[in-house]
């Protein structure tokens, strides 16, 4: 698979991306030139230069090692509230769309439930009663966000359910549990794949949303949402404050849904030539 | 010769809703059908569609549950067994379906999906399994290296032959057949049953061939039962299937099977179309139809009367 994404032009575009954020995330401490929380009154709001590549902010803090920082946040809070959000949606939409009748009634009238609260308002609502923290809002993410991949797995489950060969698996003797999870869950996989992708560039956003309220990571320690909090206050005098948190996430976000499209095309069996 | 698979006094009932809030409606997809199949015989069935032979080959299996009757294989209830036990009686009774493009997942590879069944039954220790998927797959006429293709790299002909290896790698007494042709072409149709021919001569299997098709029926066929809106109506040795008196339906069949000579076709003499099956009627399913109707015919359903030695026919005008 991946040979085949390293010919997939746009793929290896976001796939590379991502790489390089996973990269930087890890190796912060390394690659940062800077302390992101040492203050410099010296450096005050000093626009982008070869000392300071992105400039710094009120503090004088350096914004590129900020952002290095930043991203490690970014891509915790995605990958995690991707996760949770994966094993509650994937279970529930497999169990709805292939048992049917009472179950999915069940599962299906929850998910509508859950999606009648307008979801950015539940996250304010739970994190303002909790304590804002890296860790709550991945979990509140995650248990806010898992609707779409239930109600896209119970679709696919609904109608790969009734292929033959889920019926030709039946006649072999195969268990409920291994035509759900080795046969129809495989056949699921490339619009899984696709909204996972999506849902860490979503949860990405949630997350700069959050922080940029202030209900998510808190001050000093950096992420790139409230760094654009920060940002609004001079974006008259310091556009650099702004723009490259902002590009961070719009780049990211991007990487993310083009990478989860490749994986699409290069998944379907039926495109490989050979 | 022993009975491998009988039906006795079964009946399927499907519940129809018609419309919103309307009542159910029951739908007879077979009603009280008796059949047996006896060990080592080729037993077709014949119908039109919609006239049960999917809904028989499924209760075959025990994928189903009849509403009446029991269906046993080698004298073993399907519906008095738990998910379990019931799952692993498929063991002896497998079936390829009509259509190769579907039945396949097509994510899995040609080596796992004949490994399957045996990782299933823990028939094959782990590490004999490929040698085991390779000389199933020469037994149909493909090559041990197609276990690493996938199926959308086949045609379909060679699709049903992995379609017919996944099910005989499992060395079961019975094979349903439903309509394992119907999808194919005509010069791959032959070899299909020629192969099914040469595994049912080397390994004593038992075939239940499902088929609309009244050639190809009587090509691979010991005995042939006709079926007709859920019922039996005609049960023949293939032999005799051809030249004696049938059932009036069966004769309809018959004539309307396509000469190949030109000089000699005639129309077909079809006669109407097979009732709407979620009505109930009184007398014979085929009464509407039937040129030879009589007037006990509308009020009462005729029950299969042996009329010469092993050939029973259910009409009253016989």
């Amino acid at each position: 698979m991946l040979r085949e994404l390293l010919r997939h032009p746009l793929g290896l575009a976001g796939g590379a991306i991502v790489l390089l954020l996973v990269v930087v995330a890890v190796f912060a401490p390394y690659i940062a030139p800077y302390d992101p929380l040492a203050v410099n009154v010296e450096a005050v709001l000093s626009p982008p230069s070869f000392a300071h590549p992105c400039g710094t902010d009120l503090l004088g803090r350096d914004v590129l090692s900020r952002l290095i920082y930043g991203a490690r946040v970014s891509l915790e809070v995605g990958v995690i509230a991707v996760g949770i959000s994966l094993a509650i949606g994937v279970v529930l939409g497999a169990l709805a769309g292939y048992y049917g009748g009472v179950v999915d009634n069940l599962i299906s009238r929850f998910i509508d439930i859950m999606l009648c609260f307008p979801s950015i308002f539940l996250i304010l609502a739970v994190i303002a009663y909790l304590e804002p923290s890296i860790i709550n809002i991945m979990i509140v993410i995650g248990l806010t966000s898992w609707m779409g991949v239930a109600r896209l797995v119970r679709a696919e489950f609904l109608s790969l359910k009734e292929r033959e060969f889920v019926l030709a698996e039946k006649a072999l003797g195969a268990s409920s549990w291994r035509i759900i999870f080795l046969h129809i869950l495989p056949n699921t996989l490339p619009p899984i794949l696709v909204s996972a992708t999506l849902g860490v560039g979503s949860a990405i956003l949630v997350e700069s949303a959050l922080s940029f309220l202030g209900l998510g990571v808190q001050p000093p320690m950096p992420s790139w949402g409230n760094m654009l909090t920060e940002g609004k206050e001079t974006l008259d005098i310091a556009w650099w404050l702004s723009v490259f948190p902002g590009m961070a996430i719009l780049i990211t976000v991007l990487a993310f849904n083009l990478l989860g499209e490749a994986i699409q095309e290069i998944t379907d069996p039926r495109r490989q030539k050979r | 010769m022993s009975v491998m698979l009988e039906f006795r006094k079964v009946s399927k009932v499907y519940y129809l809703r018609r419309g919103f809030l309307a009542p159910k409606k029951p739908f007879y997809a077979l009603r009280n059908i008796d059949l047996a199949v006896h060990e080592n015989e080729v037993l077709g069935i014949l119908g039109e569609s919609g006239c049960g032979k999917s809904t028989l080959a499924r209760l075959a299996l025990g994928l189903e549950t009849p509403e009446e009757g029991e269906v046993l294989l080698e004298g073993i209830n399907f519906s008095a067994l738990s998910e379990k036990e019931r799952r692993k009686l498929r063991r002896k009774i497998q079936i390829v379906f009509q259509d190769p493009y579907a039945s396949l997942n097509p994510r899995k590879k040609i080596y796992d999906l004949l490994a399957e069944p045996l990782i299933i039954h823990q028939l094959v220790p782990k590490k004999d399994l490929r040698a085991r998927v390779g000389a199933m797959l020469t037994k149909v006429g493909l090559r041990e290296e197609d276990m690493e293709r996938y199926p959308h790299q086949f045609s379909g002909g060679q699709r049903q032959r992995i379609a017919i290896a996944r099910a005989l790698i499992l060395s079961p007494r019975v094979l349903v057949l439903d309509e394992p042709t119907s999808a194919l072409d005509v010069s791959v149709q032959a070899q299909i049953l020629e192969l099914l021919r040469e595994f049912k001569e080397k390994s004593k299997l038992t075939y239940v061939f499902i088929s609309h098709d009244l050639p190809l029926v009587l090509f691979l066929s010991n005995r042939v039962a006709v079926m007709y809106l859920g019922r039996v109506v005609e049960i023949s040795p293939a032999e005799s299937f051809m030249a004696r008196p049938h059932h009036p339906y069966t004769k309809m069949l018959l004539e309307s099977v396509p000469e190949p000579d030109p000089y000699k076709r005639k129309l077909p003499k079809v006669k109407g179309e097979p009732p709407d099956p979620t009505l109930e009627f009184s007398g014979c399913p085929f009464f509407p139809r039937c040129e030879k109707a009589l007037s006990s015919c509308e009020k009462e359903v005729p029950g299969l009367r042996e009329i010469s030695k092993g050939h029973l026919v259910a009409c009253h005008s016989l």
